[in-house]
């Protein structure tokens, strides 16, 4: 076999191992508590992959040393065919890291912290079904289910909380709903009682019925409102009227407000109504249907459903959230609201719980904006939750299954402008993200998004050095792969066994060389890393990428050099 | 004797580059903390490097050289002696230069005095205190104009701001909406290339020399020559099998663990053992030179063992 082809087979051999032993590892270390068993092949595999990339160098070098250091023949010759394969081969290499590195952080990120999530809902689902708190806990294991229905602990625990509410619905007795108050309002029951005559005067007793009905209840001491009421109900029987006119007079009243709510500029509010009216076996009504896309639509337009958040923020969370709004007069092509000088000059700050990126838009948690002048501050607002899509970020969070819990912001201040349940900023969601998840997580952005985050992080206000040294890392890794090649390949031309054929046995010895590169691996990538450290200090930001990469093409060059000149010492064993 | 002469002539060349490279490493790894960068920062830091960690150049010299006498010169004692030689003169070359005032002067003088100071607060970067971020939109005198800090481990709502807030020159503390922030950044640390001696009690061997610069020049040197000692023990690596790549591979684990056994020789504890039982023998020793002993020993034995053990395979694969 010619030395070529001996490189390749050795180094697939030698990867092929150390990825067996890097996955063998992963598996004996995997542990239940950490990560959910359902993720626990998909976990191990890049935990594999992980180890297996970041000793790649160490292993390259392994494989051409072996491969060399156990060839017969002048070290001319086998330096000269090593270098092609070795090159190939390192290419090949970190091509495959630098593509599939980022696609493993995020995979390790998103099973990290739904596994967190998992066992975070686990405990709650179990302490809610403890006090009894049975809604509570329902809710919990419902996101429990969403990561892992089957997972052992989740079914033992729907089998206990289902029991649970089987003896809790026994127990239950229905309590009569208490009667709410009406606030005494005498004015408008004489408004009420007045359109109430006019109806009865023209004979329509179903609507004079309503109105002085309604003026009765908001002045019980009105009696000729209630005697109104009880004559235009005898009337409504007298003519053979259906009693259930008085639901229906309910339901219009129902419609007429959801109609009101909706051209009044309260969408989500009319939503609520519409969405009771549909539940309440009106959903064929054509008013209802109609109506309640309408308010649906302009729902969405001002504010969103928190299942869309719930569902975003059950996924992969960055946490901690800070950072400054661009200012559009400096960075163009943002994109989003329109440009404002005064808003240009203002400081703009959005503190976070946490977000995470769903269908091109960045939900967040426990959200703050600030808006600042020279006058201090114009704007201050808190919502629970909030959504950032192009340009707007919206503030009112709905439940879409029960209308009346609605989330709503508290402005301490302001709003300067527009209205009180958006705030419009030139923020493009897609950069926002990229700008906080190159804080938190740069490893797992593509070498594209990590190289366009720099810019972001420093347009947000956010600290570039995370960002920065991880492309440095990154672009590191070709380098430490060729020049451990290289002097893979002169470590194994200088140090190989001569004469005779190469003893098979020998070969056993690899793990035990594998083993005593460890400490010389680890010192090399500590110097590259000081290498990538200083080159920060010496000249931060992207400069600092061709610094460190200056700096390894002359180590690269120095190595190859020395591989060059061990041409000219064959014969002796070492020299 | 040519061959000889022309393996320690060759080594000696060898130190020369690799104490370059080290003392350039540790120089970098040192200016990191400097208050400004640059080159002048890493010659300063090198050239003390230097001084300190010609021990270390030494021992790795001697590690190169294991390879070259086993494969230049046929007599094993010749060898061994060699490697004495070559480790005794570059061990001495170390500790001599650190006592020449002169150098120590032209090398320590311009760092000399010079205070680390923290790097100033940035302005328009949010900076992150363990869960607090802060964020300073500019300086005017005394004071930090837009200061918004947000501390996540606190109840919601977090948001905290002032458009204007003295900042306490000696300490950094700034007030936002009645909590005190500190607007300061740690300063700038070196990056320790070999944290590991924190594993051990002990230190090593090219810090115990560098410390020993006010200690008598004969202490110094005892102490060297049991750790070359120990170091030359080691050369039965070289040929421990016959694959001179594996045996390559294996001198380099045995240089970490030489360095590591020295380490841990040198703690409290294990010095307390050799202590006593020194005691108990009657040698009433400085604990240095009771140390030198017994890696001396060490050594000796190692290295009597090598000598006596399987005849030289050097044949098998210098053929």
């Amino acid at each position: 076999m010619n030395s070529g082809r001996r490189i390749f087979g050795v180094a697939v051999l030698i990867d092929l191992l150390a990825f067996a032993c890097f996955f063998g590892y992963a598996v004996a270390s995997f542990s239940a508590d950490r990560i959910v068993p359902v993720f626990a092949l998909r976990w191990e595999m890049a935990e594999a992959l992980r180890g297996f990339f970041s000793a790649l160098a160490g292993l390259q070098f392994l494989a051409l040393a072996m491969a060399l250091g156990s060839t017969k023949g002048k070290a001319q010759e086998l330096v000269q065919t090593a270098i092609l394969p070795a090159v190939i081969l390192s290419a090949i290499l970190a091509a495959s890291a630098l593509i599939a590195g980022p696609q493993i952080e995020s995979r390790q990120s998103g099973i990290r912290w739904a596994s967190a999530a998992f066992s975070s809902s686990l405990s709650a689902a179990r302490a809610g079904l403890e006090a009894g708190d049975l809604v509570r806990s329902r809710e919990e294991l419902k996101l429990c289910q969403a990561i892992a229905r089957k997972d052992p602990r989740v079914v033992e625990l729907e089998k206990l909380l289902s029991t649970a509410e089987l003896t809790a619905l026994r127990k239950s007795i229905p309590l009569p709903a208490p009667a709410l108050p009406q606030p005494k309002d005498p004015i408008a029951a004489k408004d009420y009682y007045l359109k109430a005559l006019a109806f009865a005067e023209k004979g329509d007793y179903f609507s004079a019925n309503w109105y002085a009905s309604t003026a009765a209840r908001l002045d019980p001491s009105y009696t000729d409102a209630r005697r109104l009421a009880a004559t235009s109900w005898e009337e409504l029987h007298a003519r053979g009227a259906d009693p259930a006119d008085k639901e229906r007079a309910a339901f219009y009243s129902r419609k007429l407000e959801g109609y009101g709510l909706l051209r009044s500029g309260d969408p989500v509010g009319a939503y609520r109504v519409f969405k009771e009216l549909a539940d309440a076996k009106h959903a064929d009504d054509p008013d209802v249907r109609r109506y309640l896309a309408e308010s649906l639509t302009e729902t969405e337009k001002a504010a969103f459903f928190k299942d869309e958040a719930d569902s975003a923020l059950s996924s992969y969370l960055i946490p901690d959230i800070f950072f400054r709004v661009p200012d559009t007069s400096v960075r163009a092509g943002l994109g989003g609201g329109a440009k404002s000088p005064a808003k240009a000059a203002s400081l703009r700050i959005i503190a976070a719980k946490d977000a995470a990126w769903s269908d091109g838009a960045l939900y967040f948690r426990e959200f703050e904006y600030l808006e600042a002048g020279a006058s201090g501050p114009r704007a201050l607002v808190r919502s629970p939750y909030a959504k950032l899509t192009d340009g707007k970020i919206l503030l009112v969070c709905v439940e879409r299954d029960r209308p009346s819990n609605v989330y709503k912001p508290i402005w301490s201040t302001g709003p300067s402008s527009g209205p009180a349940s958006l705030v419009e900023l030139p923020l493009v969601p897609e950069n926002a993200y990229r700008a906080v998840a190159s804080r938190v997580d740069p490893a797992s952005l593509s070498l594209f998004e990590a190289w366009k985050a720099v810019d972001d992080s420093k347009a947000y206000g956010i600290d570039s050095d995370p960002i920065v040294a991880d492309l440095l890392a990154r672009s590191a890794l070709p380098f430490a792969i060729f020049t451990a090649a290289a002097l893979g390949a002169l470590v194994g031309g200088r140090f190989r066994r001569r004469g005779g054929n190469f003893p098979k046995g020998l070969y056993a010895l690899a793990p035990l060389m594998a083993a005593a590169l460890v400490p010389v691996f680890i010192l090399s990538a500590r110097i590259d890393e000081l290498i990538s450290d200083w080159s920060i200090k010496i000249l931060p930001g992207l400069s600092s990428l061709l610094l460190a990469a200056g700096i390894r093409t002359i180590v690269l060059f120095l190595v190859v050099l020395l591989m060059a000149g061990a041409r000219v010492v064959d014969g002796a064993a070492i020299d | 004797m040519k061959a000889w002469l022309g393996v320690l002539g060759r080594a000696c060349l060898e130190f020369a580059i690799i104490l370059v490279l080290v003392s350039f490493a540790a120089g970098a790894s040192v200016s990191l903390a400097a208050p400004s960068g640059g080159l002048g920062a890493i010659y300063r830091s090198a050239a003390e490097g230097a001084l300190d960690l010609a021990p270390l150049a030494a021992v790795l010299t001697v590690f190169l050289a294991f390879f070259s006498f086993e494969q230049r010169v046929k007599s094993r004692a010749a060898g061994w002696l060699g490697l004495l030689v070559l480790g005794a003169l570059l061990l001495s070359f170390g500790i001599a230069v650190r006592r020449v005032a002169l150098i120590r002067e032209a090398v320590e003088g311009p760092s000399r005095g010079v205070a680390q100071t923290a790097p100033p607060f940035p302005t328009g970067v949010a900076v992150e205190q363990g869960r607090v971020a802060l964020w300073i939109g500019s300086f005017e005198g005394a004071d930090a104009l837009d200061a918004v800090a947000v501390d996540f481990g606190s109840d919601y709502p977090r948001l905290a701001y002032s458009p204007r807030t003295g900042i306490d020159p000696s300490t950094g503390d700034m007030d936002i909406q009645g909590r005190t922030y500190r607007a300061t950044l740690p300063a700038a640390r070196p990056l320790n290339l070999i944290p590991e001696a924190s594993l051990f009690s002990g230190s090593w061997i090219w810090d115990r020399l560098a410390a020993m610069d006010d200690e008598p020049l004969l202490l110094s040197f005892i102490a060297a020559g049991g750790f070359l000692l120990l170091a030359i023990g080691f050369r039965f690596l070289c040929r421990i099998t016959g694959w001179p790549l594996a045996n390559a591979l294996l001198a380099a684990a045995g240089l970490a663990g030489l360095v590591a056994l020295d380490a841990a020789l040198s703690g409290g504890a294990v010095l307390g053992i050799i202590e006593s039982l020194a005691k108990r023998a009657g040698l009433l020793l400085p604990k240095t030179i009771l140390l030198a002993c017994v890696e001396g020993i060490m050594g000796l034995v190692l290295g009597l063992a090598e000598l006596a053990a399987s005849p030289r395979g050097r044949r098998r694969f210098d053929e």
